[in-house]
């Protein structure tokens, strides 16, 4: 049995307007985090373990932008950005546990200053023979 | 006597109920994500087995053989990544039904105490990675009585002793492993594609339904969560979907199950792969008695080698010396091989599988005749991280009388890691 403690539930979908954008904030333990974040539209994820520098480590952080031509500024050095391709999408979260023990993932909807407007999801993950898939619809 | 089995009894019951306690808090919702998570998962699940390279079960909680009382006649080359603990609390004889024999023992790897001394989380996978080398390291105290002088500090030995890991293909950090481990991440993302299309077709069918039910404003982030939201899903596919639409998920979800069932395939091809690598270890072990009582001395190698789907085969010699003191010391070496044999499926998560071993060791020493052992073990699971190991033992002669012994001992292991993901996984340091 995988055991997931959840802060906040995973929504079933958001509104991502002019200014906003989603952060993602996945922290893992155990020897190696392997994981991905994909959308329905793309054949490929938009990023894995691998696009980190530093990897592997504890903590990891991206952000899903409204667009390409609206960067989120601000950013670290270690936060990664991708972007919405579509105004409705199936955005989502796939995390193997091979070489991990558990993860904890925590997505907010920011505003133009990256204060928080709202929990998006807030669950700890663990051990599962195949993995854990999030998902959720994103609309702009 | 009565107290220290009750205060055995007493840990034990704390370790065991205490999971259970934590486990019973833990809050479970039907969110639409945790619903397609939990349906794409049962479907692929089927005829699958998968571990992953952490459970290596190689690693050695029970006490080292050279305890008399301990239920392994054989060690194994790696011990609990950070600290385990074994007791022995009986033994069972064919003279004898009452418990005569105890010995306790704690292992502790040099990394567990180097992720303590720095303040920091072991299981945080850049510090994991870069001290792989304290891993290979293992220090084991723990007491030892002999046989019928259980409760005499005079007749306790103190054992101590040190593993060294030089060789160990099963670490999921060693670079050998990278490539499968590249394969897997590559499938993960292949299947993470395939989840979020399943998504957004199992939402086309159930807002399909919504329409033909008249419903307006089934489209938009707001519909999202009135109908697929954390707390409207679940009336959503009870209530407001047909049977027939449900059947319609259902294929649809059976169809496109390919690359979620060749993840975990692969896993756990990969996960048996790592599993059965080949580990060599050294061992230095002493028994250390008051007084004019003997002491004895134990230098080991230890090679672990998988060579069949849920076979494992370990090998250990060693060179023991025994410092007489009274009398002159005595020498000699001692071999033994063991075959264990997983019975049950390892489900990755909880428990460890049941595993049945059959080992046996020759030691031969001067001035003395030579003994010969046969064991036969079963290891059962209780909960994540603890495991009782009974064992059936044959002994061409004991330490004390010139005849054949058929002994039956049980104890309790207790892995620490283990145990500490049971409650969280930030139970060792700070999150």
């Amino acid at each position: 049995m995988a055991v997931k403690t959840i802060r906040t539930p995973t929504t079933g979908g958001t509104q991502v307007n002019a200014g906003q954008h989603i952060h993602y904030f996945l922290h893992a333990s155990g020897a190696v985090p392997i994981f991905n974040h994909a959308c329905q539209h793309q054949d490929e994820p938009l990023l894995n373990e691998k696009s980190f520098q530093g990897h592997p480590k504890a903590n990891y952080e991206w952000v899903l932008q409204r667009s390409a031509g609206e960067p989120v500024s601000g950013l670290g050095p270690d936060v990664l950005a991708i972007n919405m391709d579509a105004n409705q999408d199936n955005h989502g979260v796939a995390m193997s546990y091979i070489t991990a023990e558990a993860y904890t993932l925590r997505i907010e909807l920011h505003g133009a200053n990256h204060q928080k407007v709202s929990t998006l999801s807030d669950v700890d993950y663990e051990k599962d023979p195949i993995g854990d898939f999030v998902t959720f619809e994103v609309f702009r | 006597m009565n107290s220290l089995k009750l205060k055995y009894l007493l840990l034990v019951s704390c370790v065991i109920f205490l999971p259970a306690t934590a486990w019973g808090q833990q809050r479970t919702t039907a969110t639409y994500s945790d619903w397609l998570n939990a349906r794409i998962k049962e479907v692929a699940k089927q005829d699958v087995q998968a571990r992953i390279t952490q459970r290596n079960f190689s690693k050695q909680s029970e006490t080292p053989s050279e305890s008399a009382n301990t239920t392994s006649l054989v060690d194994r080359s790696s011990a609990s990544d950070l600290v385990g603990v074994a007791l022995n609390l009986a033994g069972l004889n064919t003279n004898s039904s009452a418990m005569e024999s105890t010995s306790m023992s704690a292992t502790v790897s040099l990394y567990a105490l180097r992720a303590a001394a720095a303040q920091r989380d072991p299981l945080d996978p850049a510090f994991y990675n870069a001290n792989r080398d304290w891993r290979r390291l293992s220090i084991t105290f723990g007491y030892d009585y002999p046989e019928d002088k259980i409760g005499d500090v005079n007749e306790r030995a103190i054992i101590f002793g040190a593993k060294y890991l030089p060789y160990d293909k099963r670490d999921a950090s060693d670079p050998d492993n990278s490539r499968d481990l590249d394969r897997i991440s590559n499938l993960l993302g292949e299947a993470n594609v395939q989840a979020q299309r399943l998504s957004a077709a199992v939402r086309e069918i159930v807002r399909a339904a919504l329409r033909r039910d008249g419903r307006a404003n089934v489209d938009g982030a707001e519909s999202a969560n009135l109908y697929f939201g954390p707390d409207t899903w679940g009336t959503t596919y009870d209530n407001l979907l047909s049977d027939s639409d449900r059947q319609q998920i259902d294929e649809l979800i059976k169809n496109q199950i390919a690359p979620f069932a060749t993840l975990t395939e692969e896993t756990s091809a990969i996960t048996d792969k790592i599993h059965k690598k080949p580990q060599i270890a050294f061992s230095y072990f002493t028994k250390q008695r008051k007084e004019t009582r003997p002491d004895e001395h134990t230098l080991g190698a230890i090679f672990d080698l998988g060579f069949a789907p849920r076979f494992t085969m370990t090998l250990n010699a060693s060179f023991n010396y025994v410092d007489n003191k009274m009398m002159e010391d005595t020498k000699g070496g001692k071999a033994a091989a063991e075959l264990q044999v997983q019975l049950t499926r390892d489900k990755l998560e909880g428990r460890m599988p049941i595993f049945l071993t059959f080992s046996g060791d020759g030691c031969w020493m001067t001035d003395t005749l030579p003994v010969y052992r046969a064991q036969a073990k079963v290891s059962i699971p209780l909960v994540q991280g603890i495991e009782i190991p009974l064992s059936v033992t044959y002994a061409s002669r004991t330490d004390l009388i010139m005849e054949a012994d058929v002994r039956g001992k049980f104890g309790f292991t207790f892995d620490i890691a283990r145990i500490a993901q049971a409650f969280s996984g930030g139970l060792l340091g700070k999150k």
